[in-house]
């Protein structure tokens, strides 16, 4: 069909609260192709985490799933039920978490449960299964990795817990992994071995990686592709080299003044965007980052921007972008 | 050492108790802070960057004395806070403040924010309400906050204004030191940058000398004048800001500056010297020095000797054996 891996068409994810519906995830769209890795950039509460549980049907009352399909080698998974999308995850689709002592089990043994999961997608008995957690332990490069199987979550440090669940979610050899903000909660030096770990991974199995992040350098250091969100939109899509060389989005191009650059030398007073992420539930009329730019015009405050190609493959929802586009067509 | 110096610390030393075994029968000691000596200059800022354990937040709360060393000084203009009995230490805690990295847990959820900005001014000064109010007023303009929310609660501000909050709340009482101990990692970068734009603003207008503590290197050499690297409870090395960034001495250091992020996909393929392993346990150090069981060049003199703070001229020092 599309020839793609995963490609998600216009997303919407509502949260229904007492107050009305809060748009977390507003039509986003995006592909993603085998072997390739999209960086997911935005603040807290932009909607990037939301995404991606939506792609992976992980969303849950009060939210919900409310338009769009998440397609996977051309096959809707909006249209899956339940229970073909608990054999897609794990074995398919795949994802980590910021925090790797919040999502493993405390009280049973790391190499027990990632052996529950090469278990249950690949019915292996128990004997293989432990062969296979083994093989990936030292895939993920844990040291001793036969005394890590028998250990508790608790006896691993941050680096070494987020190897076992980078461990688990490989084991299946998923055409997809979800990672999001893998590397967060980690000191710098570990944050290295993490990154430099998924980049070989990804260079052996050809899988594709959603990388969702708020750090614009990990962004520079992992993407092909970066998709720029903003209050739930995509306000900015398109190669790493170009979004970077060129941001074009006055948001985009804000958040990459506003962080300092290791390599300058001269002290620069730092580009800050004023004001503040606007509430979900009373958002503005028109784009919803006029308020806050620089650039804006009437047009801005009352009307939706549309996401315009503003040069191949580059594409931005702004109305500073949509003249050109117009009068060209 | 010098007379231009705010704040000297002298060997400073803090261990952690720890129970273990059953019943927590045998004690051991964490040794957080293991003997770090460095000055704080009138008017700088200070970068103390390391990562998590390293001590560096230790060191922070051991310069107002929240925390009692196990051993060493520091000493305040000239005079060592830890003699000092009560009413002086009080007296001269007005001279220094904090600014915490977590706005969410730092502030009292049950003050309003017109309070929680004057507790300090409160606990050194008799104040009437109306000057209170006034002076509040007077300090949430200045860093950016509507004086009309002065009755709301934190829970109504988000991360960036919280710590504007913090912040307000160091300054009211003219402090001529304020540690900040990570104030931004807790903030999105849009908030990031006005925070540290804000920072940078209000030691000029009020003539602050700032301990920024960090592990965010590129935030650190936004702000900072110089820098005092710590890893496991020493300190590595220490420079000024520029000569620092360019000639990194200690390999810690350097490995550090090669993985960093940099938000530049053309340099992606740049060499990283990526360290093995994660940081050794503070309770059972390695011996000689504590970076030699990560360190790409160690030796045996490594393991047998500690390195001590050298100088390799203009005030940049470095803890390490190799030439």
């Amino acid at each position: 069909m599309s020839g793609h891996l995963l490609e998600v068409r216009d997303l919407k994810t509502h949260f229904f609260s007492d107050r009305g519906a809060i748009p977390a995830v507003d039509g986003v769209s995006f592909t993603l192709d085998k072997g390739q890795t999209i960086g997911i950039v935005g603040e807290s509460g932009c909607g990037k985490t939301v995404m991606a549980l939506s792609v992976m049907r992980l969303i849950a009352p009060p939210g919900k799933v409310v338009a769009g399909e998440i397609l996977l080698d051309g096959v809707d998974l909006a249209q899956k039920s339940t229970a073909q999308m608990c054999d897609i995850r794990g074995a398919d689709l795949a994802m980590i978490f910021q925090e790797p002592m919040t999502s493993l089990n405390p009280v049973h043994l790391v190499g027990r449960q990632v052996m529950e999961a090469i278990q249950l997608h690949q019915g292996l008995p128990r004997e293989q299964a432990r062969a296979k957690a083994l093989e990936m332990f030292e895939l993920v490069g844990i040291p001793e990795p036969v005394r890590r199987l028998t250990n508790y979550p608790h006896q691993l440090s941050g680096g070494l817990r987020q190897r076992v669940m980078i461990a688990m979610a490989l084991s299946c050899r998923p055409k997809v992994l979800i990672a999001d903000e893998p590397t967060t909660a980690l000191d710098v030096t570990v944050q290295a071995q993490i990154l430099n770990l998924l980049r070989d991974l990804q260079k052996t199995n050809e899988m594709a990686i959603m990388l969702i992040t708020h750090d614009l350098g990990v962004v520079a250091e992992m993407a092909d592709q970066v998709c720029v969100m903003y209050t739930g939109k995509v306000v900015e899509y398109g190669g790493v080299f170009p979004v970077f060389d060129n941001p074009l989005h006055p948001y985009t191009h804000g958040l990459y003044h506003s962080i300092p650059d290791i390599a300058d030398e001269e002290r620069r007073r730092l580009y800050a965007i004023k004001g503040v992420v606007p509430n979900l539930l009373h958002m503005p009329k028109g784009c919803s980052f006029a308020p806050r730019c620089e650039k804006a015009r009437p047009v801005c405050l009352a009307q939706q921007p549309p996401l315009v190609e503003a040069e191949p493959g580059h594409w931005v929802r702004c109305w500073l972008y949509t003249g050109e586009v117009s009068a060209g067509e | 050492m010098s007379s231009d110096a705010l704040v000297e610390v002298r060997d400073l030393a803090k261990q952690f108790p720890y129970q273990r075994g059953p019943f927590g029968r045998s004690k051991v000691f964490v040794r957080a802070v293991d003997g770090v000596s460095f000055d704080i200059r009138k008017g700088e800022t200070l970068g103390l960057v390391g990562e998590s354990g390293c001590g560096k937040s230790t060191v922070g709360r051991l310069l107002l004395r929240l925390l009692e060393p196990t051993r060493g000084e520091v000493r305040f203009e000239g005079k060592n806070i830890f003699d000092l009995p009560g009413e002086e230490l009080r007296q001269l805690r007005q001279h220094m403040q904090i600014v915490f990295q977590d706005p969410y847990a730092s502030l009292n959820p049950r003050l309003p924010v017109v309070d929680l900005i004057a507790e300090p001014l409160v606990t050194h000064q008799t104040l009437s309400r109306a000057e209170k109010e006034r002076a509040v007023a007077g300090l949430m303009t200045r860093v950016g906050l509507r004086p009309a929310f002065m009755s709301r609660y934190p829970h109504q501000f988000s991360g960036g204004q919280r710590q504007r909050i913090g912040i307000a709340r160091a300054l009211s009482i003219n402090p001529k030191l304020v540690i900040c101990d990570e104030p931004v990692s807790a903030l999105d970068v849009s908030m990031r940058s006005q925070v540290l734009n804000l920072l940078g603003d209000l030691q000029q207008e009020f003539a602050l000398t700032y301990l920024f503590i960090s592990h965010d290197l590129s935030v650190v050499k936004h702000i900072s004048n110089r820098v005092v690297v710590m890893y496991l409870g020493k300190i590595v090395e220490v420079g000024e800001t520029l000569e620092f960034f360019r000639h990194p001495a200690h390999p810690y250091t350097q490995s550090l500056l090669t993985v960093i992020p940099v938000a530049d996909p053309h340099r992606r393929e740049r060499q990283r010297r990526i360290l093995e392993g994660d940081v050794p346990s503070p309770i059972n150090p390695p011996s000689g020095c504590r970076f030699r069981t990560r360190c790409p060049y160690a030796e045996a003199r490594c393991a047998a000797e500690e390195p001590v703070l050298r100088d390799l001229g203009g005030g940049h020092l470095v803890a390490c054996h190799l030439e």
